[in-house]
């Protein structure tokens, strides 16, 4: 607690001015993961990470939430681009009504109900600087793909949730990583997301906006968390197009070994995951059946069906891509 | 090959039309050997026919194979039926007039093939109904063309069958030519059947129970998503699982059917052969 009174996380605020069962979530998934299991690094470090390839981006989430014991027993915390939604939507919410006596008395109802004694030994925690978080998700960067023209253009609001994040805990605590693949396996993950998200439009439309615009330029990115979000570290993890799983969690090792050691060797599930890919024209027969607006049920037996059907393994699929991109 | 004919038996050919019930007929006489055993027949299956007759070049050109065939299984039987819709050719050519264009060849082949009494069974439909699913077919065989694009090519005065049937009458004679409607089937799936048995043999006593779904239309919904992603399809392995997919959640059975033939075309058809497909139409002919 500091001088004024009020806790030192609070300066958190956009994120735990929320209802009390956000806040309550939020402590809650952080403390558990940090109970008794003291790290191996002194330092306290949020650590966000996000991909070119937004399926690859997704395959590693997955891993990352199934080997959460493996990463709580090796002192790290995690938390996925779903929590991190969560909070987003709290702050669109906070952003819409505005500050209000509501949203304190809420904050103040929340305390009393039993979160400030987790409050103080998160602040013990930080101030001890044994946390660390990996939040993975391809929210982060600007290309999360829209069903509308907007396609591949930043998201203001998880840019406003980043903000957040960073300037909770001070620049210098907070590092980002970028998983760099192939630009054809880039292109075929972002097109594969645009595609399920409801896209409509064929791959040589899409590639020519976002290539066209830089999409896929990974110094642009960098140079956005750098000046926008206010990311100090900027690391990129170049990847070979292989199995994108496995040599995803293999470069993170540079980051931290404790990653490989909770996360390697794979399952057999896990190991599988890299095969379960949209082809490129698998993602365009998904983006065409969505042209006509068919009903919601539809729709999820359609991206069944083209999965079923038009799948793939990362290898393949990168080349296909580059060949595609090469005919451009 | 000697075989010793039988003249008691009979080969029935069920030569189509495409389009007017000929898997449900097929794929009854395939599940239902008891069937065709109590009809005392024998049943050339539909994948040899394709062997047998293709699109109806193969009698022509190597008549001994359909007849051989026929010949082989027709010892103590009273009927072999030989039911293969493609035997007459395609239904309709670009560049060539009227129905079946090449039907006057093939059904030639087919009589100079066939070494046993025949007798044709032979459906057909309102031109209308026909054209528009028939054009449904082409587009489940990977077809982009729109209806519009499609039909255009399509000379909606010359679709008579009359030609047709004359033709069949002067092979095989019109005493052993049934002309049946397709318009039977709104009696339900069990009743056509029981209905093409009665063809064969009058009294036969099978009543079929037969439980085997039709496939279901596409939709206007299923048309407009098989048009946009036929050109992207490759194989036929893909085409079949596409068409399968989409008359699984793309079909009329919920939706509205696809806009094809407006209300002027199809009246102007029913005008101009409504009459003529009834005086064609024998149902009261038996054919044993």
């Amino acid at each position: 607690m500091t001088s004024d009174g009020r806790y030192r996380l609070a300066i958190r605020q956009p994120i735990l001015e929320s209802r009390s069962e956000s806040v309550d979530g939020f402590l809650k998934d952080v403390l558990s993961r940090n109970d008794g299991n003291p790290t191996t690094d002194s330092r306290f470090r949020l650590v966000l990470h996000t991909s070119t390839d937004p399926v690859a981006a997704g395959q590693l989430r997955r891993v990352f939430r199934d080997r959460r014991r493996q990463l709580r027993d090796e002192g790290i915390g995690y938390f996925d681009n779903m929590q991190l939604q969560k909070m987003d939507r709290y702050e669109r919410w906070i952003s819409h009504l505005g500050p209000s006596d509501d949203v304190e008395a809420a904050f103040q109802e929340s305390l009393r109900a039993g979160t400030d004694e987790r409050m103080q030994k998160l602040e013990r925690q930080a101030t001890r600087r044994q946390l660390m978080m990996i939040a993975s998700s391809d929210v982060f960067f600007g290309h999360q793909l829209r069903k509308s023209d907007d396609i591949g253009a930043p998201l203001p609001t998880s840019m406003r949730t980043l903000r957040s994040v960073v300037e909770a805990l001070g620049p210098a605590e907070v590092e980002a990583v970028i998983h760099r693949y192939s630009p054809g396996l880039s292109f075929a993950g972002m097109y594969q997301t645009y595609a399920e998200a409801g896209g409509t439009a064929d791959p040589g439309a899409a590639a020519g906006l976002w290539l066209g615009r830089g999409d896929l330029d990974v110094e642009r990115w960098k140079e956005h968390l750098h000046e926008t979000v206010g990311i100090r570290s900027v690391r990129i993890l170049d990847c070979p197009a292989g199995n994108s799983v496995s040599d995803g969690i293999a470069v993170l090792e540079t980051v931290d070994i404790r990653l490989r050691r909770a996360m390697l060797p794979l399952d057999d599930e896990h190991r599988s995951l890299g095969r379960r890919r949209l082809s490129l024209r698998g993602s365009q027969i998904l983006a065409r059946i969505n042209r006509s607006e068919p009903s919601k049920l539809q729709v999820k037996k359609a991206q069944k069906w083209v999965m079923s059907e038009f799948s793939g393994s990362a290898t393949a699929i990168s080349a296909e891509t580059t060949r595609f991109i090469a005919g451009l | 090959m000697v075989t010793n004919l039988s003249s008691a038996t009979t080969c029935i050919l069920h030569l189509g039309a495409h389009k007017t019930g000929t898997s449900l007929i097929q794929k009854f006489l395939r599940d239902r050997p008891e069937a065709v055993d109590q009809l005392g027949a024998a049943f050339i299956s539909r994948s040899d026919t394709n062997q047998l007759i293709g699109w109806g070049a193969v009698p022509r050109q190597d008549p001994g194979l359909l007849k051989d065939a026929t010949n082989a299984v027709a010892a103590g039987v009273d009927f072999v039926i030989v039911s293969h819709e493609n035997s007459l050719g395609r239904p309709l050519i670009p560049g060539k007039s009227g129905l079946y264009p090449e039907a006057d060849r093939a059904i030639e082949g087919i009589r100079n093939a066939v070494e046993l009494p025949a007798k044709v069974i032979y459906y057909i439909r309102a031109q209308a109904d026909f054209v528009e699913s028939y054009y449904l077919q082409t587009v489940h065989q990977g077809s982009y063309a729109s209806f519009r694009d499609w039909v255009a090519t399509i000379d909606l005065d010359d679709l008579s069958w009359e030609p047709l049937v004359s033709s069949l009458d002067s092979r095989f004679g019109s005493e052993n030519v049934v002309i049946a409607d397709f318009a039977f089937i709104e009696a339900g799936q069990n009743a056509f059947i029981e209905r093409f048995l009665d063809l064969i043999k009058p009294g036969h006593g099978i009543i079929p129970d037969y439980s085997a779904k039709r496939n279901l239309s596409i939709s206007q919904l299923g048309l407009d998503i098989a048009l946009a992603i036929n050109p992207l399809l490759e194989s036929a392995d893909e085409r079949r699982t596409t068409r399968k997919f989409l008359q699984r959640h793309f079909n009329n059975s919920r939706s509205p059917r696809p806009e094809l033939l407006n209300p002027e075309q199809k009246s102007a058809l029913q005008d101009r052969y409504g009459d003529e497909n009834r005086n064609l139409i024998r149902p009261t002919v038996e054919v044993a």
